[in-house]
């Protein structure tokens, strides 16, 4: 018996590009943000010095992302619901109230960071109030870097965990979603803050050397979370792993969004491995900052975005064509505008007179 | 008794009815639970059988569901879904008519998702939602498997079919069954043994099917006369949009 569909109505995607963006954006930022609090705990001078680029990435995409994710509210100027009816069943209220928390810890933390970098050093004269007053603050840091941490813990399960239980979206259906929106995010912020180092902040050598070991280990360790996620749906037959043979098998869409993962995946793993030899392979390793955000961005369109175009019940795909106004191209590109705007000043702010950390003792492990 | 003892009972009293008051759910609903119903007749649970013998197709159920309830143009609660069946032996074709709408599941995948409490189900089971409450999320849009929920152009917020509470609330049936020019549509209280549409189910028992039972969502739509094939996701070819062996897009565009 075979069926022909006649008359059935498409279904619209109800998650706009927006979501992209947040996902993408606060991924970074979470992840970037677990870095940051790093340094603050493990003593070494490197990891301590590896701060101010992930701070300058947490800090610009933490503060874009609420934007993102208020925009893709079709009602918008209704967000204050999330903390006038807070539900505690719901992923998704849940992740209302851990996102300020993680914000007040992400921004709390580089407030005082930053304090004590402009009472070492000077601030400059329109952010002199930043190093005003007698009060170091510094005792509330590693309290408000525990918030952060907590906070970005928080991010990673809940963004994963909202999406993966969803059980009418087969592919979104895996405990493996939340393991590979953290990895891709890792890989993501890792290559940005490759680029800030390179780029912005000339760091050492030495340091970039450990942020592209760390990029290295980010792509090997998403490698095989794609790997374990095909390999347990494959022994245990799960609905996410079918339904993505199902799609690669029946759409040439998904064929080449497979190809094209595999590809960029392997590459960008080569070519890190590659410059990881010699220390001007080191030096140019930013070059892979484009291509690996681009990756782990077109990671989080095809959950996203595909996966929406994937009838729940009909047969084919249905199509999207992206709109160019603010629910679609415009508001990809503004959102990325906005971080470019963000990302041009605040490093100028971050790194001061160079990547140097706070406080006394580790200014001079910094330069011994 | 004395007096600290005394308030500590006092107190513990209080926190029992302050239990007690507090919606049950905080207290126990755990993440992505279904919290209490809420609202509407305990004693009844509503449900809808749908006669697929007797529905020849003729949209009347979409357009007076439209009247009645004003989704913007081009979008829906309830349509009837037309496919051409095939019979690979004989060749022989026949058109297969699906009317779909909120399936007003026992476990609605759609509720527990709402961050703000804006869609509920009430207790005679129609899934509402609170179009004022409501932020567009659309999240329970992704969370129903049947395709039930769109984000309504005009409001910006999730509309769904709710069997024209309002309807049934004055006596009057919901439109598409009203307009039903077959009585495809039989709307009625499952609870009531001898109501309409449980003496329809009975008489039909071996027959009823619902769509995609196995994600435990327990539908409360029934389907009389529905070939197998149509149960879970369609396995064949989309018509009007999407040539599915190469993912390009034909029918209405080209």
């Amino acid at each position: 018996m075979s069926i022909a569909e006649i008359i059935v109505p498409q279904q619209e995607v109800a998650w706009l590009p927006w979501a992209v963006q947040y996902f993408f954006l606060v991924g970074m930022a979470a992840t970037a943000a677990i870095l940051v609090g790093v340094g603050e705990f493990v003593r070494g001078g490197r990891w301590q010095r590896l701060q101010a680029p992930a701070l300058v990435v947490a800090v610009s995409t933490g503060v874009i992302a609420p934007i993102a994710l208020l925009a893709d509210l079709h009602q918008p100027g209704r967000f204050y619901h999330f903390y006038t009816d807070i539900t505690p069943w719901s992923w998704m209220s849940l992740g209302a109230l851990i996102l300020p928390v993680f914000m007040t810890g992400l921004l709390g933390y580089w407030v005082l960071w930053q304090r004590a970098v402009f009472r070492a050093e000077g601030a400059p004269r329109w952010l002199s109030l930043w190093a005003a007053g007698n009060w170091s603050g510094q005792a509330l840091r590693p309290w408000l870097a525990g918030v952060m941490l907590m906070g970005a813990l928080g991010i990673l399960v809940y963004t994963g965990s909202e999406v993966m239980i969803v059980k009418a979206r087969a592919l979104w259906h895996t405990e493996w979603m939340i393991v590979n929106l953290a990895l891709t995010a890792f890989m993501a912020s890792l290559a940005a803050i490759v680029f800030t180092q390179a780029r912005i902040l000339s760091a050492a050598p030495g340091d970039q050397r450990l942020t592209l070991r760390l990029f290295v280990l980010a792509l090997i360790a998403t490698g095989a979370g794609a790997v374990g996620w095909a390999v347990s749906g494959w022994i245990n037959g799960s609905v996410s792993f079918q339904a993505f043979l199902r799609l690669v098998e029946q759409f040439a869409y998904w064929r080449i969004v497979f190809a094209l993962s595999v590809a960029v995946g392997g590459g960008l793993l080569m070519a890190a491995l590659w410059m990881l030899r010699t220390p001007r392979g080191v030096a140019r390793s930013w070059w892979l900052a484009p291509l690996a955000l681009l990756a782990a961005w077109s990671f989080r369109w095809a959950v996203l975005m595909d996966v929406q175009s994937v009838p729940k019940y009909g047969a084919g795909l249905y199509p999207y064509h992206l709109p160019l106004g603010s629910d679609g191209l415009l508001g990809i590109l503004g959102v990325f505008g906005l971080w470019l705007a963000v990302l041009m000043v605040l490093p100028g702010i971050i790194a001061n007179r160079g990547a140097v950390h706070p406080t006394q003792s580790m200014r001079e492990v910094a330069h011994g | 008794m004395d007096v600290s003892r005394r308030q500590f009972l006092g107190k513990a009293a209080a926190v029992t009815a302050g239990v007690a008051v507090m919606p049950l759910s905080e207290a126990e609903a755990g993440l992505n639970d279904q919290p209490p119903r809420r609202g509407g007749d305990p004693n009844k649970r509503y449900g809808m059988a749908i006669d697929l013998r007797r529905c020849i197709g003729c949209q009347a159920c979409t357009v007076s569901c439209s009247i009645e309830n004003q989704p913007p143009v081009g979008q829906f609660r309830t349509i009837v879904h037309q496919y051409e069946v095939t019979d690979n032996a004989s060749e022989e074709t026949a058109a297969v008519m699906l009317p779909r709408l909120c399936n007003q599941c026992d476990n609605p995948p759609c509720v527990p998702v709402c961050p703000v409490q804006a869609t509920w189900q009430r207790k005679d089971g129609i899934v509402v939602v609170d179009s004022d409450q409501c932020v567009g999320c659309g999240y329970c849009v992704q969370a129903c498997p049947y395709d039930a929920r769109f984000i309504n152009h005009e409001t910006q917020v999730a509309d769904k079919c709710n069997f024209c509470v309002h309807r049934l609330e004055a006596g009057l049936l919901p439109a598409c069954v009203e307009s039903c020019v077959g009585g495809a549509r039989i709307i009625g209280d499952l609870n009531d043994p001898d109501s309409h549409i449980n003496r329809v189910l009975s008489e039909n028992y071996d027959d009823v099917k619902v769509l995609k039972p196995e994600l435990n969502t327990r539908p409360h739509v029934f389907y009389i006369g529905m070939t197998d094939a149509f149960i879970e996701r369609i396995q064949g070819e989309s018509g009007l949009w999407f040539d599915s062996e190469h993912g390009g897009v034909m029918g209405a565009v080209s």
